[in-house]
Order: C-alpha cells, then structure tokens, then sequence
C-alpha cells in the first residue's frame, strides 16, 4: 500500500497515507461545525420576527406569490455587487492554496513567505472593502 | 489528415475571433445599454478562448493565468455597469441608449 | 512584477494611502472627511520621494526600465498632486445634513488608486501586468466622470466613457492574446526574443502583426487620437472640471507609456516587409490626430470641449514623437521618445493647472463653461486669470514656457528622425492652435464682463493653479530637471533595444516553428502546472 502511495503522495507533499485520512477528516469536522454553528449562531443572534414574509415557504425578499415577470427591488444590485466581489476573491484563492504546497515547485516552496503574505495583504485589502460596504450601508435593508 | 476529435488550434483561433465579432456587431447595432454591455463581455469570452487555446498549445499556463485576472477585471466592469445602468435608469426610465444625446459637436 | 519588492514601494504607498482614505470618508466628522485631501497629498508626496529614492535601483537590470519606470511615478505622484489640489473645487455631495452623500472619500480613494496604475505601468514586466495596470487606471475614472456630478451630461459622460473604455480594453486584450500566441508567454523578455528572432528571418508572423495593430488601436482610445477620439469632447465636457483635469493627464499619459512598453517588445524596428503597417500606423493616427483636434476646437465656444479637442491634438504632437522612436540620429534631445515623454510632463503640468484656474472661475456651481462667462474676469481676479493665461501661453508654445521646448524637441526629433513632412505639419498645427488659445485669453482681458463672477474662494484650489503656473514657467526656463529624466528614460529604452536580455526562450523550443503555429493540433495533455512560468 504505502510502496504504491509513496511516489503520488511525496509529489503531493505527504509524507504518509494517514495524514491524508487525518487531513479529510479535519476538513470534514471544521465543515461539519461550520455549519452547525452557523445554524445555531444565526438562531441566537438573529433578530426572531414574525409575519407574512417570515413566515412563509421560501424567504428571499421577493414575494413568492404573483406574476413571475415582476421587476426585482432594486437594493438587489448591492448584494449582487458584493457578492460578486467574494466570488471572484475565490477564484485567486484556489489556484493560490493548490499551488502552494505543492513539491513539484522548489520555488515556491522557498517562497513560502511572501506568498502567504501576500494572500493575507488581499484579504485584507478586501476586508476594507468590507468595512466600506458594511459603513455605506450595504447591509441594511431598510 | 484532421478528424472530428482532434481540433486544431485555428479552429479554437476561428471561435475566439468569432466570439469576439459577434461581440462587437452587438456592441454597435444594440440600442438597449444592457445589451450592449453583454457583447462586451462576450468580445472577452472570445479573448478567453483565445488565451487557453494558446496556453494549450504552448504547454504553459501563462494564458491560463490572463484569463482568471481578464473575469476579475470583467466582474468589476459588470459591477460597475450595473451601478451605472440602475443610476441612469431612475433619471430616465428607459435604457435606450438614443435618449442620451445631450451634447453636440 | 518586479524583481525587487522595493521598487513597488510608490505603489504600495499610494494603495495604503487609498484605503486608508476610503475609510476616512466613511466617518460622520466633518473634520476627519475634510483631512482626506491632507492625507492624499501626503501620501503622494510620500509616493514622490520613495520614486525619487529607489530611482537606483538595478539600473535596467532584467526588463524593467528603472528610468523610465521612475519618471513614470514622478509624474504620476507630481501632477497627481495638482489634479488633487484642483479637486478641492469639486462640490462633493456636500449638505450638512445628509453625510452619506459625501463621497469625499470615495473620491480621492479613486484617484488615488488611479494614480498608483499610471506609475504601474512603467514597472511592468508582464502583458498581465500592463492589462491590470491599464484597468487600474480607467474603472476609477469611470467612476469619477459618472458620480463626480449629479446632472444629466455627466451620466451620460460616464455611460459613453464607460462602454468605450471596456470596448476599447477587449481590443488591446485580443492584441494581447495573439501577441502571447506568438511567443508562448506573456513575459515581456520573451515576448522581446521572440519578435527579435521573428524579425531577423525578415518575416513577422500574421498573429503579431495583428495582435500589436490591434494594442495599438485600443491603447490610441487612451490617448484620444483621432479616429478613436469621438468621446472625448462629450466626457470632457460632461464631467466635473477637476475630473476633467484628471482625465486629461491619467489616461493620457498611461497611454503613451504603454504604447512605449508595448513598441520595446519589438524592438522599434518594424521598417522591413508587412511589419511596416504598425509604424505607418503611428503615424496616420499622429497626422489626424493633429488636425482633428486642432481643426474642431477652432470651432468650440465651449471652454471645456475646447481644451479637449486641444487634449486630442497634443496626443497628435506626442504620437509624432513616438513615430520617430528612439533611434533619431545625433544625440539625446533628438530622441523620439526623450521628446515624446518630455511633452507627456509639460502638457500635464500645463493643463492641469489650466483647469485648476477654470475650476475656480467657474464657482461653486461648476457651471460656467462657455467662452462670454469668463469674459472680462482679468479686471475682477487677475491672480486666476493670469495662472490660466501662462497656462494657455504655454499649451500655444511661446517661449520661454515648458511648452516651446516640448514642441521643439519633437520638431527636432522628427527632422532627426527623417521626418520632415511631419515636423512641418506640427509647426502648422501649432499655428492653428494659437488662434483658439488666444480666444480664451482674449475672452478673459479684453472683453467686458457681463454679469459678476461667482468664483470658488479656494486657497487650495488657488494654490493648486498657482504652482501649475509656477511650474510651466519654472520648466520653461530650467528644463533641465525634467529633461534629465526624460533623456535618461529615453537611453534606457535605447540600450534596451540595442542589448535585448538574454533568455525568455519558451518551451517547448520545438514549437517555435511559428510559420506552422495554426496548423498545428493541440496537444492532447492539459499544461502541466511545472509549466507555470517563474515570475
């Protein structure tokens, strides 16, 4: 078993089987809480209000019930705005994480640190737009 | 000899350029500014085709790279069109770009 | 990017700066909104002494041009500067009671960012690199012309710069794909061996010739020449004044230093074969671009549509500059290039500072725009009148302004550079040009008022076109400061040419068989990520 892992998994960076099991199953537990705490954090912390629209079947914002060809609200744009910019934030941070630990490119490995850094210099960069976002208002509906 | 399963890089070449026509067509004969912002992203469509079909052949991922930065820059383009689409609309309620002729000369 | 982290520190200054300004604007004090000009300026100034420090650095080590990436940043901070001192004329949004409006913030975050793209491109040593440059530059003032103020023309101005400007970036994109599909990578030392090895067989494959015609065409949108310059006059004129300034300095000069990073590649030696079309290319858009901009303005009562035609015909004067290239016989001033960049910094310092004077004439509404309401205002503030008339002294060519000796080293390179007919055509032009400068200036002290000025008291505004009027004069006298960082940008372009760096040959090598490049089927193995280019 670990004769015909071994060439696959040192490209990969692993040194045995096992971790790559203890890996899934760290990624699988952080998934598992993120989810659960989510669902429990938004049932604490969230305002419960009732009526109508919080009542029903399925709550968007827009009334489920009518004519389909009804004009969206505006305030829409925002969250399709931002929502946009976090999309394309992944598509920077996946070629990133698979490259990054990645053997088969010595220099990067002996770029470890500024590329870590300069990950966390985008995050933060788009942690301001956050902050801009969350200060103009984006957030709230009303 | 060429077979159905094995496209040559012109082919990939002609759909770039195609895309990117058709793009331009749309750009100048549609009249509606939403319209004419799609057929922009659709001349980037065509250079994204482009690019990858040359990182292919090339064996590099160099075009591979352009095209993620090319759909970021285009998501900030959208973004950006989308404001001012929603901007003009309240002014005039229509989007027909004939409306918007004020200044001459 | 550049080898050495160091050398981005004007960017990255100017980046922190931006942020950090953005968030200023968010705060409910009045104070703290109104220190963000304070902290922009500083944070140029700071921009200007880091480029003026690192100027050093690996003299033309590897691709990028350290001189030319230096003048660069120089004169994005500098003139940066002024346009932020003209930008305290703009009307922000401001009502008391409603603080969410203010988007003074906002607005300085814009420029700012946009100033860090112009002293980008200079730096870069990549076609990514320069898209992403070039994009920095123009989403922000796409924002700025739409936003800067709230009538009619003013969207309108932003909705048309908008679609051009995206129509005109998917144009130099598609030139940009088929310039990596000639030489395998989008490294510009690479993209260099390949034209070089292209153009010593004397056969320059379709797919660049193409691609290059195609970056040109795009990045002439930049710089307003002449067939691709319909917008201007409608953004120019729809904008706010100080966004107006700003246009007429950041794209403008992103352009010429793009078209500068984009002809290096090849060596500015297309003369042989079909190659020839590009720099014919140059210098048909040259040729209209002069007579376009100047012919039209003569028409204009308009002041604001007035300077941009007057905008479009100095991209003609620049573009001759540029047609001549770097290989002008005799020594350094003839250089094409030295001439062209030169130009690039008198123009901007000139016309920003024009239209900081006009920002203040036109008063807090921004409204005053044709010729009869300025008429007469040299009786009443002859301080402002004066600044705007060196200003436009200098955009005519009188000596003992910046602007003479720009447009004498341009006719000078172009008689170097064989180009006789062309350097007669700007001597005309420059005739042409007087006649609608002098009507503005004649407006101002010969004609009598008709109605009273409600002119904008701003001390920063006054300052901003002060030191624009100071500095036009001051180049005109001395040029030496600016000279030397043109002329030393222009040898590094030269001995660049001269000594292309070695390498950049892309694997596989047996593919560089270009003539065979369409024909050929893809190979089936998806690009292997040990393919990845180093940077």
């Amino acid at each position: 078993m670990t004769t015909l892992a071994t060439p696959q998994l040192a490209v990969q960076g692993f040194s045995s089987l096992y971790e790559i099991w203890i890996l899934l199953g760290i990624l699988f537990l952080a998934g598992l809480g993120f989810g659960v705490a989510n669902v429990i954090i938004s049932h604490i912390l969230g305002p419960s209000r009732k009526g109508n629209v919080k009542d029903s079947v399925y709550e968007s914002g827009v009334n489920p019930v009518g004519t389909t060809r009804d004009r969206f609200n505006v305030r829409f744009y925002l969250v399709a705005m931002i929502f946009l910019v976090f999309d394309v934030e992944v598509l920077f941070l996946i070629p990133w994480i698979s490259s990054f630990n990645d053997s088969r490119h010595p220099w990067l490995h002996a770029a470890h640190g500024p590329l870590f850094l300069s990950v966390v210099i985008f995050t933060v960069i788009l942690l301001v737009a956050y902050i801009y976002a969350w200060g103009k208002g984006v957030f709230k509906w009303d | 000899m060429q077979t159905f399963g094995n496209p040559m890089l012109y082919h990939y070449l002609a759909l770039g350029a195609a895309l990117f026509t058709l793009g331009l067509i749309g750009f100048m004969v549609r009249r509606n500014m939403i319209m004419i912002f799609l057929s922009t992203e659709i001349m980037f469509q065509g250079i994204a085709i482009n690019l990858i079909a040359f990182s292919r052949y090339w064996q590099n991922a160099d075009g591979q790279s352009f095209v993620i930065f090319i759909l970021t820059v285009a998501a900030a383009e959208a973004s950006l069109a989308l404001g001012l689409v929603v901007m003009l609309f309240r002014r005039r309620q229509t989007l027909n770009v004939d409306t918007w002729s004020e200044m001459q000369g | 990017m550049t080898t050495n982290i160091n050398g981005m520190c004007p960017e990255i200054i100017m980046i922190c700066g931006a942020l950090i300004v953005m968030l200023m604007g968010l705060s409910r004090n009045d104070t703290v909104r109104r220190s963000t000009l304070g902290v922009a300026v500083a944070s140029l100034i700071l921009a200007f002494i880091a480029a003026l420090r690192i100027g050093g650095i690996g003299t033309s080590a590897g691709w990028t041009l350290w001189p030319l990436a230096t003048y660069d940043t120089l004169l994005a901070s500098g003139v940066g500067i002024l346009t932020i001192l003209c930008s305290a004329g703009m009307p922000f949004g401001n009502e008391p009671e409603k603080p969410d409006r203010n988007y003074r913030g906002e607005y300085f975050a814009l420029m700012l960012t946009s100033l860090a793209g112009v002293s980008m491109i200079g730096k870069t040593t990549n076609l990514i690199w320069l898209f992403l440059a070039l994009e920095l530059v123009s989403i922000p003032t796409y924002i700025m012309v739409a936003t800067g103020r709230s009538n009619t023309p003013a969207q309108e101005a932003g909705i048309k710069y908008f679609f051009l400007g995206a129509l005109s970036a998917a144009i130099y994109l598609f030139g940009f794909s088929y310039l990596y599909g000639f030489a395998g990578s989008t490294s510009y030392v690479a993209i260099t061996a390949a034209f070089h090895a292209a153009l010593a067989t004397g056969h320059l494959p379709y797919v660049a010739i193409i691609g290059l015609i195609m970056v040109v065409i795009g990045i002439a949108y930049k710089i307003a020449a002449a067939p691709l310059h319909y917008y201007a006059p409608d953004v120019y004129q729809g904008a706010a004044t100080p966004v107006t300034a700003f246009l007429s300095f950041a794209p403008k000069a992103t352009g010429f230093f793009a078209l500068i990073m984009v002809f290096n590649l090849t060596g500015w030696r297309l003369s042989g074969g079909t190659a020839r079309v590009v720099p014919d290319l140059l210098i048909v858009l040259a040729v209209l671009t002069m007579f376009v901009g100047n012919v039209l303005a003569l028409l204009q009562r308009n002041i604001k549509r007035m300077l941009a035609y007057s905008s479009i015909s100095h991209s003609g004067y620049m573009l001759v500059g540029l047609a001549v290239g770097p290989f002008a016989a005799g020594n350094s001033p003839a250089s094409g290039i030295s001439a062209t960049l030169f130009y690039l910094g008198g123009y901007s310092i000139m016309t920003v500072g024009a239209f900081a004077a006009l920002t203040y004439m036109q008063g807090k509404s921004d409204a005053a725009e044709d010729l009869d309401d300025i008429a007469g205002i040299a009786g009443e503030h002859p301080f402002m009148a004066a600044c705007m008339a060196v200003c436009l002294f200098s955009l005519i060519g009188m000596p003992g302004t910046i602007g003479f000796l720009g447009k004498l080293f341009i006719v000078q390179s172009a008689l170097a550079g064989g180009h006789a007919v062309l350097a007669v055509l700007v001597v005309i032009n420059a005739a042409i040009a007087a006649a609608y400068y002098l009507r503005i200036v004649a407006a101002m002290y010969i004609r009598e008022p008709w109605s009273p000025f409600a002119v904008r008291q701003s001390t920063t505004l006054k300052a901003g076109a002060l030191l624009g009027a100071v500095l036009t004069v001051f180049f005109g006298i001395f040029p030496a400061l600016l000279f030397h960082q043109s002329n030393s940008s222009a040898a590094a372009v030269r001995s660049l040419v001269l000594n292309p760096p070695a390498g950049g040959i892309v694997e596989p090598v047996s593919r560089r068989a270009t003539g065979r490049l369409l024909k050929s089927p893809l190979p089936a193995v998806a690009p292997t990520a040990a393919a990845i280019s180093k940077p």
